[in-house]
């Protein structure tokens, strides 16, 4: 046999099977084109109540639309309702829904529709994660009043109730709409509709909904939405223009787009916090000496210019970051090594202290906060062996299971930001912080209608939280993202799953 | 006769080693930490969403019940469905074979010049300082991982020199060309890795198989030395790369986890890792099942190619 | 990357160092000098690296090359150059224990399986077929997962994810020597005077066999630093901060457009241990009689 018998008959092969795809024609090149960077594979799904990752937001925002939306500030919005009160008791809050919305099959979207799409998440068919973050609502007492009014009453006053239900899994589906049709095929009365989509599928496409409610929008005449896990990749995409919008730019990648004319650079307010998260009451964070010198010993300008290159701003040790009104100082607590080395004596451990701390990168960036911290801590006598598991096990395997570890969550409004991690009825109760008199201010400032006085207890539980409490949050993550300068009109959300592409157009 | 024999046995044999494998795999999966109902709900699992998932997904039976459930669908030829998103299996492999498949071929079109010439100009020109400058950059590329090559291209063709796409997005929708562009930076850098072993082995055989009475005879007989290279050492040099190129095979279909996710390219790789990431058991069985087919297919392909191309082999067989 | 090519072996026991080291051909020697520089860094790279192993602040982060930091500065501050120094140790115990544990675990049972035969050899040949036929990366990822989060990124873990690759492969090869040794007439003499198997194995075939099984080593040990910087990246291997080679390269990929040598720095380092694993083996290879067989990891 000759070798190039070889070479011809392989040849001849592969040209058949290399053209065979000549019949099919190019599409979503004339869309808007939307790099995203996480990607959950075969567990991608169209249903709202299946979203855990950030890869479903991707087209599930594009679909869906929720009764509000919300701003950095946490601020909320009319999207699906356009007026919300409250009843003098505080339990019962009704809403106002926009007349003329009609889902992408055509359906008119009425008040039947909003009860359906809450109560389904206690349906065992559906095994939603939302009851976990929904608790304070009473499946029972959320009704349909007229065809455009919907109550939600519930068992205790619940002052920030339009903002809890405006969370990732309250995208509004149609009355009747069956877990496993929506899986696939989804039906919103969002932006964009449906046109391509398959789970674990390469590329998304979205068309214009033509009925959109909101006048001019969207803008683009559709969405191409294609994920990229390699920020080198990304990078690269973008500056050769291959994309329109990149959702997350890698701090360590940014320095490539600075000077690139084609390129625009957009930054984010707190996205979500990090932190190093430790089991109050497991020896040796059980003495609050020893957590206080954790704290104290992170620099944490210095942690925020390396670890995420200034892309973020600093924090003090409890979830609310220093620019709200909510937040109990101005300023980030100082590093202060002496301090933190006589607590250590003080605490009993004057020749240092040993122990692991695990991290993943299950948000990008903790890995390196881990080695930074170790390193900052080293100078005040801790010897801090950072154990890095995988990632896409840490939350499964890892997290809530040992004592001390790294630790990220997305911004919450003040009062659920301070209660998801840390009170005694928390479900993930990072830190095991169990103390009445915190629960008790924060269940004071759930009902507190005047604001000024709420802000009071926040700033309290806040100030409780960051003295002895079991959390150090050196930072806060802006994230970046990155637009061709061809294309304006995206307006980024700290919350990275909100998204919003029906405002970008790009020439 | 006995050709066919050998390959009914090894056929036989081969379906126990599969059933071996996927007993293994399920053994394993059930010993490890995590399932797929708390891959499903990630960091938002509760104890109360995880029961309720675990009941409607049936993980509650046992565990050799699930087995032999999962066993006899698999004996009618029914793959299942995914437990992550219920499709079946079959249309969850389709595009993702056909992407390897696709993938596979071209950078087999490129491993083959690749791998020859190299070894043929160094086999000739044997201790030259040609072949000792092919030896090291040879050496070289080997040492390099197969994830920083990957980058160097994509830096280099996407970013310094922007003639290719950074993405290869190809779905169903997409053209030949598109398909060719998008195929040609991973599918070059699977055929450097492949051909930089074939090479240092196809020199050795081609300086071995030169040096040896067949070829002195046939140059004796006063063959043109391009004839006594290509016609007579060539196809006895290549016997041993055979089973190489069979080992790349198996390579191409599960080791290429690396240059999909660099090249964000949608192959069966990721979809291996993906679906262990996520602990759905039917659709880890059907692909690690596949992989360990397509190795063992290659390497009975390759005995049987060893057979045909040497004809001492040949005899003894018969 | 994976597997072994067809199993070759020759039997002889092997001649005394003195003799080879006379007839070491250039390969050899050239392998050899590159593997002693490597052994002198590894036992002294702490006294020759300028900075520390996880020192911060060492210069501007993420810049390029300069008289000060030879291979740049990463993200974090470190010093990249003093970072493979350190580092060198790590690759070559990780390298040389985990093909070590491979060979060792791979030979023993390729042994005993091949002479023993009958139907343990056929179990046991379907066993290691099966394990052979499972992607490695499939292998590494179930062996991490079952390791559990408390041994992530121990170095024990690595080498034993690097033994788990070779073993079968190794025993393949090792079984078909032990096939053909069995049929020699002092291996018959043996089992005539009532011999163990384990003795016979022990005393008659493992020797026998060691240039195979030296050259095996040698082999798969010119590939391990490959593999456990591949695995490094991948999130299965050694685990930050320890500056195992593969892992840092990983780190820094994203830094290749801004400042490329913080990724081709400890590219060299590991290009150069590989150049010269691959030479000795050559060397070696030719030096005790037989090809150098050219299998992949």
């Amino acid at each position: 046999m000759r070798p190039g018998c070889w070479l011809s008959a392989t040849a001849v092969v592969a040209l058949v099977v290399g053209l065979s795809p000549l019949a099919h024609a190019a599409a979503g090149d004339e869309c808007l084109k939307v790099l995203g960077y996480e990607w959950s594979g075969e567990k991608q799904s169209m249903d709202p109540a299946d979203m855990e990752s950030g890869d479903d937001a991707y087209h599930i925002f594009a679909v869906y639309n929720r009764l509000l939306d919300v701003d950095d500030n946490f601020a909320v919005i009319p999207e699906l309702a356009e007026s919300w009160g409250v009843s003098d008791d505080g339990k019962t809050w009704t809403f106002k829904l926009r007349q003329g919305v009609k889902f992408h099959d055509g359906s008119d979207f009425d008040a039947n529709d909003v009860v359906y799409t809450f109560k389904r998440f206690w349906d065992p068919e559906v095994a939603s994660g939302a009851p976990a973050v929904l608790g304070f609502l009473d499946p029972e007492g959320i009704k349909a009043l007229d065809s455009h009014t919907v109550a939600f009453t519930t068992k205790e006053p619940v002052v920030e109730l339009p903002v809890l239900i405006t969370n990732k899994f309250t995208n509004i589906v149609a009355e009747g709409a069956k877990h496993e049709d929506l899986r696939l095929k989804g039906n919103g009365t969002g932006p964009f509709m449906q046109e391509q989509f398959q789970p674990n599928a390469p590329v998304r496409i979205f068309r214009k909904n033509p009925n959109y409610w909101q006048q001019g929008l969207p803008k683009s005449e559709c969405v191409r939405v294609t994920v990229a896990q390699e920020p080198v990749t990304a990078v690269s995409a973008i500056k050769a223009g291959e994309v329109d919008l990149v959702l997350n730019v890698d701090p360590s990648v940014i320095q490539a787009l600075k000077d690139d004319a084609n390129v625009k650079l957009l930054e984010t307010g707190a996205s979500n916090s990090m932190t190093v998260s430790m089991w109050v009451d497991t020896p040796p964070f059980d003495n609050v000496k020893v957590r206080e010198a954790l704290k104290l010993v992170v620099d944490r300008q210095a942690m925020l210019d390396t670890v995420l290159l200034g892309f973020g701003e600093v924090g003090a040790d409890n979830p609310v970051p220093l620019a709200s009104p909510a937040s109990y100082v101005k300023d980030a607590p100082k590093q202060d090594i002496e301090k933190a080395k006589q607590l250590l004596a003080e605490a009993g451990h004057a020749n240092g202290l040993k122990f692991d701390l695990y991290t993943a990168e299950g948000v990008p960036g903790m890995v390196r906060m881990a080695q930074v911290f170790a390193e900052m801590a080293k100078s005040a006598g801790f010897d801090i062996n950072v154990i890095v598991t995988p990632a896409d096990s840490y939350w499964d395997d890892t997290w809530l299971k040992q004592p001390i570890l790294t630790s990220a969550w997305s911004m919450r409004p003040p009062g659920e930001g301070l209660a998801v991690a840390y009170t005694q009825t928390a479900k993930w109760k990072e830190t095991h912080w169990e103390r009445p008199d915190y629960d008790a201010l924060l269940l004071k400032a759930n009902t507190t209608v005047d604001t000024e006085e709420r802000l009071k207890l926040y700033k309290q539980a806040g100030e409780l939280l960051a003295k002895e409490g079991g959390v150090v949050i050196p930072m806060f993550v802006h994230q970046v993202l990155a637009m061709r300068a061809a294309c304006e009109g995206y307006e980024p959300r700290a919350q990275n799953f909100n998204l919003n592409f029906e405002t970008v157009s790009c020439k | 006769m006995s050709l066919l024999r050998l390959i009914g046995s090894r056929v036989l044999l081969s379906l126990l080693t599969l059933l071996i494998v996927s007993a293994l795999i399920f053994w394993i999966l059930e010993v490890l930490p995590g399932d797929v109902a708390s891959r499903i709900l990630g960091r938002d699992a509760t104890p109360e969403t995880l029961a309720l998932l675990r009941a409607q997904l049936h993980l509650n039976d046992p565990a050799f019940t699930r087995y032999l459930r999962w066993l006899a669908g698999m004996a009618t030829g029914d793959f299942g469905t995914a437990l992550t998103s219920s499709r079946p299996i079959v249309q969850i492999l389709e595009p993702r074979i056909f992407n390897t498949v696709l993938l596979s071929g071209y950078a087999f079109l490129l491993y083959l010049p690749m791998a020859l010439i190299p070894a043929l100009v160094q086999a000739v020109r044997r201790d030259g300082a040609t072949d000792h400058v092919l030896s090291a950059l040879t050496l070289v590329l080997l040492s390099i991982p197969d994830f920083l090559l990957a980058t160097l291209l994509l830096v280099t063709f996407v970013v310094t020199v922007p003639i290719l796409p950074a993405i290869s997005l190809v779905d169903h929708s997409s053209t030949a060309l598109e398909y060719f562009r998008a195929m040609t930076l991973p599918a070059a850098t699977l055929a450097i890795v492949m051909a930089v072993y074939a090479v240092r082995m196809l020199r050795d055989n081609l300086i071995e198989v030169l040096g040896s009475d067949y070829v002195r005879m046939a140059e004796l007989k006063g063959l043109s030395p391009r004839k006594v290279l290509l016609r007579h050492a060539l196809p006895n040099a290549l016997v041993p790369t055979l089973n190489v190129t069979a080992l790349n095979l198996a390579y191409l279909i599960g080791g290429v986890v690396v240059v999909e996710k660099v090249f964000s390219y949608p192959g069966f790789g990721s979809l291996l890792v993906d679906s262990l990431q996520l602990r759905d058991l039917p659709l880890i069985e059907a692909t690690v099942l596949i992989a360990a087919t397509v190795y063992i297919a290659a390497n009975l392909l390759a005995d049987i190619g060893a057979i045909l191309l040497n004809p001492k082999l040949r005899a003894s067989q018969a | 990357m994976t597997l072994s090519a067809a199993p070759r072996f020759t039997g002889e026991r092997l001649p005394s160092w003195r003799r080879l080291l006379r007839r070491a051909p250039l390969s050899f020697r050239i392998g050899g000098a590159i593997l002693i520089i490597h052994a002198f860094v590894a036992v002294l790279g702490p006294w020759l690296a300028p900075y520390g192993i996880s020192q911060m602040g060492t210069g501007v982060p993420i810049s390029g090359m300069s008289w000060a930091h030879p291979f740049g500065v990463d993200q974090l501050g470190r010093d990249i150059f003093s970072r493979v120094i350190h580092g060198s140790h790590i690759v070559l115990l990780l390298a040389l224990s985990g093909t070590g544990l491979g060979v060792a675990v791979g030979s023993v049972i390729g042994l005993l399986s091949g002479y023993v035969g009958g139907w343990v050899d056929n179990i046991v040949q379907r066993l290691l077929e099966a394990v052979i036929s499972i992607p490695f990366l499939v292998l590494a990822l179930l062996a991490i997962a079952a390791a559990g989060p408390q041994l992530a990124g121990s170095p024990l873990l690595v080498i034993l994810v690097v033994a788990l690759v070779y073993a079968p492969r190794v025993a393949r090869m090792a079984r078909a020597a032990a096939m053909e040794i069995a049929t020699r007439d002092f291996v018959m003499v043996a089992r005539l005077r009532g011999e163990s198997a384990w003795s016979v194995m022990r005393r008659e075939i493992l020797p026998n066999a060691s240039s195979v099984l030296l050259v095996e080593f040698a082999l798969r040990a010119g590939y391990a630093p490959v593999l456990i910087g591949s695995l490094g990246f991948l999130g299965f291997g050694m685990r930050p901060p320890t500056p195992e080679w593969g892992l840092m390269m990983a780190e820094n990929r994203a830094l290749i457009i801004i400042s490329p040598i913080t990724v081709i720095g400890p590219g060299l380092a590991l290009a150069s241990l590989v150049v010269g694993l691959n030479l000795f083996t050559d060397g070696l290879a030719r030096l005790i009689g037989r090809a150098a067989p050219r299998s992949q990891a």
